[in-house]
């Protein structure tokens, strides 16, 4: 399973506007990342004006929690995709920018159902089913 | 760049946790030696039902940020975080100021849907703030 | 230290929220065998505009690095059972590990790696 832990200003962000945002970002995932969509959870950390400095009031912050071995181009899609749609859905003068963290872990550092997912083969397997070889085009 | 999301548990006024975020500003420009432009502070607080004891006398500040900041700046961070910690709530306040660092390679960052590791640019800034190599 | 950040759906009493702090703690003691002062947890409660359809609870755990696959193992087991009376999050709980080396985490102004006091204080394994 993938985690996707989003801040957002909820200055910017109603009820209706922040169904977008976890709609948005959900579908950024599952197209770049080549995930299913039961298999990608959002959760939104929408603060309020004394919650934060000014300066992230205006930017996206997406925390992507995943295991280990994302192909390099599939994590620039998504990336890519998660600032098209997300600022698809404001106005450029209130948030303009997306910071989007990726952390990997190992497939013994996470869990479903008190299972470790070093201990689930199925989801191994389906993993193993939608992602690849690593990547790194950049060093080439 | 850094983003810092702080843990703090309720009770505080309005007036020491903008001070705090303010201090916490501090942590990364003066501790990880970050231009102001990237001064990224959350808070998050906690009513006594929803955190344990230990948490009532902490406060954890858990930095996402790119790797490579070398020992002497992430140093001055958990130091200036403490001090943070006394000069908002008060010397003694704080039993445990925490300090998370969450580190990660530049190809597993997008900023504003550019990878950070396509980016020369900033990754040579980002290399100039080591104080390690210096 | 260990810290536990969990989020569940709003809606739950205030004595199962305590509850499952008290839960989290103990799963956190037994699992990664730390003595109280040596965890914090807390729980945010989020909106139902704030998830995905699909979410349950979640369990972020930053720890110290080290911990063998047996000890996690349990530890995940120990969680789930503290999070099982949590309306929907028995169906679906997503519990993530993160480990952070000496260098990577401090304690009351030093780094882990520089103060021997806060290396061993409470941590073992």
């Amino acid at each position: 399973m993938t985690t996707l832990v989003l801040y957002v200003a909820d200055r910017y962000a109603d009820s209706a506007k922040k169904r977008e945002i976890i709609k948005a970002a959900k579908s950024s995932l599952c197209d770049g990342l080549n995930m299913e969509e039961s298999d990608v959870l959002v959760v939104l950390e929408a603060f309020c004006e004394t919650e934060a400095n000014e300066r992230v009031h205006h930017c996206f912050f997406p925390v992507l929690y995943t295991p280990a071995g994302t192909p390099y181009e599939y994590r620039k899609k998504a990336g890519e995709l998660m600032y098209q749609r997300l600022c698809a859905l404001v106005d450029p003068e209130d948030i303009g920018h997306v910071y989007f963290h990726m952390k990997e872990h190992g497939y013994e550092n996470e869990a479903v159902n008190g299972v470790l997912l070093k201990y689930n083969a199925p989801a191994v397997r389906h993993l193993d089913e939608t992602r690849g070889e690593n990547s790194t085009p950049w060093l080439v | 760049m850094a983003m810092l999301v702080g843990f703090i548990p309720k009770g505080y006024s309005d007036e020491q946790k903008a001070r705090f975020i303010r201090e916490c500003e501090k942590c990364e420009t003066l501790g990880l030696k970050l231009a102001p432009e990237f001064e990224h502070v959350y808070l998050h607080e906690f009513d006594g039902d929803h955190c344990d004891s230990v948490m009532k006398k902490s406060k954890i500040m858990l930095c996402y940020t790119a790797a490579g900041k070398g020992m002497t700046n992430k140093g001055d961070f958990v130091r200036l975080f403490k001090e943070a910690c006394d000069t908002a709530f008060g010397e003694g306040e704080t039993e445990n100021a925490v300090v998370i660092l969450e580190e990660h390679e530049n190809p597993l960052i997008s900023v504003d849907g550019l990878m950070r590791c396509e980016d020369a640019g900033t990754i040579a800034y980002l290399n100039s703030l080591n104080q390690d190599k210096q | 230290m260990t810290h536990v950040y969990a989020y569940i759906k709003e809606g739950c009493e205030r004595e199962q929220i305590r509850d499952l702090v008290a839960g989290i703690k103990k799963a956190v003691g037994e699992g990664f065998g730390l003595d109280a002062p040596a965890s914090t947890v807390v729980v945010k409660e989020l909106a139902g505009d704030c998830h995905s359809d699909n979410f349950g609870a979640l369990a972020l755990v930053y720890t110290a690095a080290g911990k063998g696959l047996d000890v996690k193992k349990r530890f995940a087991r120990l969680l789930y059972e503290a999070f099982a009376p949590i309306p929907g999050a028995g169906e679906n709980l997503q519990m993530v590990i993160k480990e952070q080396a000496d260098d990577m985490s401090g304690l009351n102004g030093l780094l882990r790696c520089a103060s021997r006091q806060a290396a061993t204080a409470c941590e073992m394994g």
